[in-house]
């Protein structure tokens, strides 16, 4: 049972008028619990974010302070199991201490390629935020004066498809358990209110990963075909309608930035680059813009185009 | 500045050409040319010089 202090005293019990209480879960922002320095991720109540300041956690280049939004969810259930009981022949029982806590909620139109995107979740140290129907965001209040990521208890995530059927979509089922150092009294919100009017937590996407096949190297051009894990394997699906502004295209012979001259997008998805010549043999990458949200390109630069 | 026919398209760097450098233009509206550009390519052009 939890351990009780011994010198508690009764906290008062009124209630207001009007109670705020969370909606129906709609979201998770998968949060790691540490950022690549140790620090701990988390919202500092007193500097509630910017538009502009979630955007740049979503986008985050340290992928372990990085938000992640996932896609909206339907027949969300989170609830606490019965507490685990001993019971004494007098009928007396006596609670030994709380079930665990069960979120699952169901991804829908998604299958493997996304499954496999956050199937890897459960193998780190992270938490989630909860945005619920009305775009509150649910965390844990325990630390005064920060609105922290909720634990997970990694070794219960669990992704599984399920596939479509004659009259039912496919969807993904998404299931954990949070952590059972987490109390339910732990739970606080940031109310949509909170934030300024530009910011709605159910409007967030997560980032797209991006990959790349060049060809067409020259030492004054080459083309890249950027695509994601989404879709045929033989032909995934393709990024389009992106600009030059969009790209950066790095010289690692020179370590310098190759101003772009020209970018064709023919067919969709395919870029064709020209720039002044650089020399024969020299290795340039494909880089996403700074000043581009939504993308992860780590694997678009690991394509070395030697030209 | 970015010049579009159908899914195609091309976006050409500011400064890349010049209207007193002989040749630009006739290299610019090869460019256009090369996505099939529909569009009056005069007029491309004093749109892309006017940036």
């Amino acid at each position: 049972m939890p351990v009780c202090e011994c010198s508690v005293t009764l906290k008062n019990s009124g209630t207001l008028g009007c109670m705020p209480i969370q909606d129906v879960a709609r979201r998770l922002i998968i949060v790691p619990i540490y950022d690549s320095s140790n620090a701990l991720n988390r919202i500092d109540t007193s500097s509630i974010p910017t538009n502009t300041q979630i955007l740049a956690l979503i986008n985050n280049s340290d992928d372990k302070a990085r938000f992640y939004p996932l896609p909206l969810m339907e027949n969300v259930t989170n609830e606490r199991a019965d507490p685990i009981i001993q019971s004494f022949p007098s009928g007396k029982n006596i609670k030994v201490r709380d079930g665990e806590k069960t979120f699952t909620g169901q991804l829908l139109l998604l299958g493997a390629d996304y499954a496999g995107q956050i199937e890897g979740y459960g193998c780190a140290e992270v938490g989630a935020y909860i945005v619920d129907a009305q775009g509150n965001l649910i965390g844990d209040k325990s630390v005064t004066g920060y609105l922290s990521p909720i634990r997970i208890d990694k070794a219960t995530w669990d992704v599984r498809t399920v596939d479509t059927k004659d009259q039912e979509v496919a969807y993904i089922q998404l299931g954990f358990q949070w952590k059972s150092s987490v109390k339910d009294s732990d739970i606080g919100m940031l109310m949509y209110s909170d934030f300024a009017s530009d910011v709605d937590w159910l409007d967030y996407n997560g980032l797209i990963d991006l990959y790349g096949t060049s060809s067409a190297a020259s030492t004054t051009g080459f083309t890249m075909k950027v695509t994601t894990l989404f879709g045929s394997v033989a032909n995934p699906k393709v990024v389009t309608n992106l600009d030059s502004t969009d790209f950066e295209i790095y010289n690692e012979n020179t370590a310098s930035t190759v101003t772009i001259s020209t970018m064709t997008e023919d067919p969709a998805g395919t870029y064709a680059f020209t720039f002044t010549a650089q020399t024969a043999g020299n290795i340039c990458q494909l880089r996403i813009a700074s000043t581009t949200n939504g993308y992860d390109d780590t694997n678009l630069r690991s394509v070395d185009v030697t030209l | 500045m970015v010049f579009r026919s159908g899914n195609k398209k091309i976006d050409i760097a500011s400064g890349l050409f010049k209207r007193s450098k002989k040749g630009d233009k006739g290299k610019f509206t090869a460019l256009l040319n090369s996505i099939g550009y529909r569009g009056d390519t005069n007029q491309a052009w004093k749109d892309y010089l006017s940036l």
